[in-house]
């Protein structure tokens, strides 16, 4: 729907010519992943997309519930498939070797399509035994994928590291992965270079730990060792550091930083933690309910003047507050309704609910209303915004249009003449 | 050395266990109404125990009454010396004073088990542990047979169900298992014996497979089992470990089988004293003389000896399990071994 | 307050499910047409009597040599007239099957009286009062009664306690209370575990220590805001599932025998299904009995899981 052509490398499968040196590590258009709930399949990620380009890291923003971490599980295989994706692309590429479209053919062989017009759940299609082959060829594309290198940091520490064995078996276990066939010694080896690199007591005291016995940080730093010891050329942080101390989140973000984005490790950066994106990240993303509605450089994050979509505007008033500690006095859009996650497939804008531009009638509200606006550019070089507003100026005017509601509550009333 | 302490407690807690089951067993026997006499036994009674005695005789103790004097011939009778004369007039019936709690719960007991003698069993007239023993032959192969096949079976239909992509499929399969499997297991033997006569009096291989097959399926057993295993198997296949795991390339199954034999073990240990409890019926049907067929018969009789040692194996065997199970527990969970205080 | 009780749940739920097709729960609505079955059952066996149902003669008595045993048709496809045909005495099998509910109905009841009472009681208190000798000592005497099998306890103890009696099989009141007793007794370790798991949870939460702080009493606390606003769901799945665990238990042992469950001449399912000499499997004779078992115990364990899903906290 709106994947530009000059984005995609491969094009349909059974092409074996291997990804030219520059082409992105990871391209990602028009993922649709669904969930079964009381009986109702409703899509929780809508179109989503991504762009990685090789050796660059994306941060990939949005409130909890905005379907970032269902996302990106589902282009590396790691959710369950029933609905799970039902329609996209992903396709990965090393140089050197072939494409890998892991979601190659789901559109025609996934128990649902995506939701057409006027409709608002998936629905369901025919299929027939071709599903159960589908799914082994997923998993043999998994495989090869596997094979490429890639490596998944987990949101919660103890839960991704198994409780039965100890620190050093895992790590071990991983080192073995990237080189097959070394022996006991040399995998300790590599196991203690890897606990030196994460900053954790390289001995054997700490190889003979059980994941219970370590504390959070501690526990998030094996993750990361783990993650890496196979050597990945990708990899993916879901929420590094939410639920840890503030000073061990320092420690991990450096610790990320010196890793990630001084190596040639291309990754996607999952957080709502904005200023850890911002240090991170070569590119942002930002998703909200289910839709991506930016993408772009991160300069776009950091510069006051840059024409943002106004969810990510949003975010950064909200980070900027937070970090000053004062009590936000900013405008509140608010139409009432509840502030449900993303589980509808909506025909129009998702944001529209929350969006001064759309409660302003800055832009005609039939467009707001009737169909997703597409990613565009507004400026040459700028953020990729998702918003029927084609003017910069807008978008980058926002925070003094929204300053002239400060402490107004009257856009937290919704409005009688709008139909939302 | 922690583990070593751990696995001691769990040891000396089965041995409470199976102490105090006999315990309880034999102040049963001592306090309930039924407590069996020892009939046909000759008694010193004086003249004064006439007309006031309640004693009841006969292979059931059905017929009971008062002391009277007897005629000779008339049964049901018991010969009864009064003042050290042989009397038997006037057929009524007898019972004797019930036993006293420590004879069949005493030293002795004790003593006599680690001897490998505890005595006579009145019902059997062979030695109580030898007869307990033989049938337990015939016993603990099909229970145990029947745990391992269940746990198999249980362990590929899981397989096969979460392999299965459509869901309906799924439901279907759980249901048809659910149904077959709440019949009750002497539903499943006649169904399997045709309307023919169940008990041959003959064990033969095919009765133990079939006793196998009926105890495996029925009474729920297959149901339950199946309805845990895959609520487990899922659980741990959806762990992030696991995931993390394939995604790495490392082998998945090293990884999902601690995570399996926790379950599986405690599975087990809470089947088999179902299974004990089946068993009865199985090999009543089909004739096989195993321990069902000693506790009903002791109990028929009333052979209080024989119901103790029974219950020291059978509760010997339902703890020892759950004993296996402790020590599997404690050998592959590393939580168990903290100390308190350790950890975050 | 926790709001309607569960019993206006479960109604006002089957209500909803039946009138809402797309949400039903299947397991409601067969688990509780099940129930009012056997209720109606039960109900029915009140106005029957086993001595006065008439036997099937379809032959004449031959003159001279008149035995009333010849006459009798007993397990009779064809008898016509009889829905069902005749059971192992000639009497009509309907009317058998539907009196047979009475050997098992109201033992039933006593059964899970007996188990839900001590098994509340010794739950909720080795929950409520933990890391003392009580607790402990409780969960030690559970561990015993659970590690003998019930089927052979109540066997045994059944046999030992009806010994004395003048006439065992004629007095089936007590043989069958019994059972429902000794039943009840081993099921209590289930229960009770089950109690003991819930209270222990709920007793560490906070609204325990406010509750204390504000001078309520334990009994209080623990009778009504721990057990009947969070424990009534485990009970009534326990319920039923004991229920069920009965029909089970006294079908069985009525199969095996005079002996060991009721006595031949009164009727059970159990009793019909080991008389029967159908020909076939398909034969009402054997069929009818059979399902009937199946179908009862289906019905109360699916519904006994069903309640418990729907109303249990702290499961979702």
């Amino acid at each position: 729907m709106d994947g530009s052509p000059a984005d995609s490398p491969l094009v349909g499968g059974g092409a074996v010519a291997a990804a030219e040196p520059n082409a992105p590590i990871l391209v990602a258009r028009d993922v649709w992943v669904a969930v079964e709930v009381h009986k109702e399949v409703k899509p929780i990620v809508q179109g989503g997309r991504i762009t990685v380009p090789r050796g660059g890291i994306v941060g990939l923003v949005g409130e909890s519930g905005s379907g970032k971490t269902q996302f990106v599980r589902s282009i590396m295989g790691l959710s369950s498939l029933e609905p799970g994706v039902i329609s996209g692309s992903a396709v990965f590429s090393v140089p050197g070797q072939a494409p890998i479209d892991v979601l190659q053919d789901v559109d025609d062989y996934s128990p649902f399509r995506p939701p057409g017009p006027g409709e608002t759940h998936p629905v369901r299609q025919r299929i027939g035994w071709s599903w159960v082959l589908w799914r082994r060829r997923f998993r043999q594309r998994l495989q090869s994928l596997r094979e490429l290198g890639v490596g998944f940091i987990f949101q919660d520490p103890m839960g991704a590291l198994n409780p039965y064995l100890c620190v050093g078996t895992q790590l071990a276990e991983a080192v073995r992965v990237a080189r097959p066939g070394a022996s006991a010694a040399e995998a300790e080896e590599g196991v203690l270079h890897w606990l030196e690199q994460v900053h954790l007591e390289a001995s054997r005291e700490t190889l003979a730990l059980y994941p219970h016995e370590l504390s959070g940080g501690m526990a998030q730093r094996v993750m990361i060792a783990l993650a890496l010891a196979g050597e990945p050329h990708f990899v993916v942080a879901d929420e590094p550091t939410t639920g840890l101390d503030s000073h061990i989140r320092r420690e991990v973000v450096g610790l990320l930083h010196r890793i990630m984005a001084q190596g040639e490790l291309s990754g996607i950066v999952i957080s709502h933690d904005l200023p850890m994106i911002a240090r991170l990240s070569d590119k942002l993303a930002v998703m909200y309910r289910g839709r991506v509605v930016e993408e772009g450089p991160i300069d776009a994050l950091g510069d006051p003047d840059a024409p943002n979509h106004p969810y990510t505007r949003e975010l950064k008033e909200r980070a900027e507050d937070l970090a000053q500690g004062r009590h936000s006095t900013r405008a509140r859009v608010d139409d009432g309704s509840p502030d449900s996650t993303g589980v509808v497939a909506d025909p129009g804008c998702v944001y529209r609910s929350r969006c001064l531009i759309h409660r302003l009638q800055m832009v005609d509200r039939e467009l707001c209303l009737g169909s997703p606006p597409p990613l565009h550019e507004t400026v040459a070089d700028g953020p990729q915004v998702a918003c029927h507003v084609s003017d910069s100026q807008v978008l980058a005017d926002l925070p003094s249009i929204s300053a002239e509601y400060r402490g107004s509550g009257d856009l937290a009333r919704p409005s009688a003449d709008l139909a939302l | 050395m922690k583990t070593i302490w751990l696995i001691g407690q769990r040891v000396a807690y089965f041995l409470l266990v199976l102490f105090l089951s006999s315990f309880f067993l034999a102040g049963f026997l001592w306090v309930s109404p039924g407590s069996p006499g020892k009939p046909r036994e000759l008694v010193n009674w004086d003249a004064a125990a006439i007309d006031k005695a309640f004693v009841c005789v006969g292979t059931t103790n059905a017929t009971c009454g008062v002391l009277k004097s007897m005629p000779a011939g008339q049964p049901p009778r018991v010969d009864v010396l009064v003042a050290g004369e042989l009397v038997s007039e006037e057929t009524q019936f007898v019972k004797l004073p019930g036993p006293t709690f420590s004879q069949w719960f005493s030293v002795d007991f004790w003593g006599g088990l680690f001897r490998g003698d505890v005595g006579l069993s009145r019902a059997y007239d062979e030695p109580a542990l030898q007869v307990v023993l033989e049938a337990s032959r015939h016993t603990l192969p099909i229970v145990f047979g029947t745990l391992v096949v269940s746990v198999a079976l249980a362990l590929t239909l899981t397989g096969v169900l979460l392999w299965l992509p459509f869901p309906s499929l799924r439901g279907v399969i759980r249901t048809f298992i659910m149904v077959l499997s709440i019949t009750p297991v002497f539903i499943l033997a006649y169904v399997m014996q045709g309307n023919g006569v169940l008990n041959t009096g003959v064990v033969t291989p095919t009765i133990l497979v079939a006793c196998l097959a009926a105890l495996c399926i029925g009474d729920s057993n297959l149901g339950e089992v199946l309805l845990q295993f895959e609520h487990e198997v899922r659980a741990l296949g959806s762990t992030d470990y696991v995931h993390a795991a394939r995604l790495r390339g490392a082998s998945v199954f090293k990884h999902m089988l601690p995570g399996l034999l926790l379950p599986i073990s405690s599975i087990s240990a809470a089947k088999v004293a179902f299974l004990l409890g089946s068993v009865v019926i199985v090999e009543w049907l089909w004739g096989v003389p195993g321990l069902g067929e000693i506790s009903l018969v002791a109990a028929e009789k009333g052979d209080a000896l024989l119901l103790v040692t029974l219950t020291l194996l059978i509760t010997g065997v339902v703890a020892l399990v759950a004993l296996v199970r402790d020590v599997i527990e404690i050998l592959v969970d590393p939580r168990l071994r903290q100390s308190r205080g350790e950890g975050h | 307050m926790s709001g309607p009780s569960v019993w206006t749940r479960v109604v006002g739920d089957f209500v909803r499910t039946v009138l809402r097709w797309r949400d039903v729960d299947y397991r409601l609505l067969f688990g509780g047409a099940i129930v009012v079955g056997l209720l109606l059952l039960r109900l029915g066996a009140f106005g029957l009597d086993v001595d006065t149902m008439e036997i099937y003669q379809p032959r004449a008595a031959t003159s001279g040599f008149v035995k009333s045993v010849t006459n009798v048709s007993p397990n009779c496809r064809d008898a016509p007239g009889y829905l069902l045909g005749t059971d192992r005495n000639g009497r009509s099998l309907a009317k058998t099957l539907v009196e047979a509910t009475e050997s098992f109905f109201d033992p039933a009841v006593l059964c899970c009286a007996i188990a839900l009472f001590l098994g509340t009681l010794l739950g909720s208190v080795a929950g409520y009062f933990r890391g003392g000798i009580l607790e402990e000592s409780i969960k030690l005497v559970l561990t015993v009664v659970a590690s003998y099998p019930r089927l052979v306890l109540v066997i045994v103890a059944v046999g030992i306690f009806t010994a004395s009696l003048y006439d065992p099989g004629g007095s089936l009141g007590l043989r069958l209370a019994m059972i429902a007793t000794f039943l009840g007794l081993s099921y209590v370790p289930v229960l009770a575990m089950a109690i003991y798991q819930k209270v222990g949870s709920f007793q560490r939460e906070q609204f325990v220590e406010a509750a204390r702080a504000h001078g309520l009493s334990h009994g209080r606390i623990l009778g009504f805001h721990i057990l009947w606003a969070n424990c009534t769901p485990v009970l009534a799945r326990h319920f039923f599932y004991l229920f069920g665990y009965f029909i089970l238990v006294e079908t069985s042992l009525s199969f095996l025998g005079p002996n060991y469950g009721v006595p031949s001449s009164i009727p059970s399912w159990g009793n019909l299904l080991a008389g029967c000499k159908a020909g076939s499997l398909l034969a009402a004779q054997f069929m009818a009995p059979a399902s009937c078992i199946v179908l009862s115990i289906l019905g109360l364990t699916l519904l006994g899981d069903a309640i418990g899903d729907h109303f249990e906290r702290g499961r979702h």
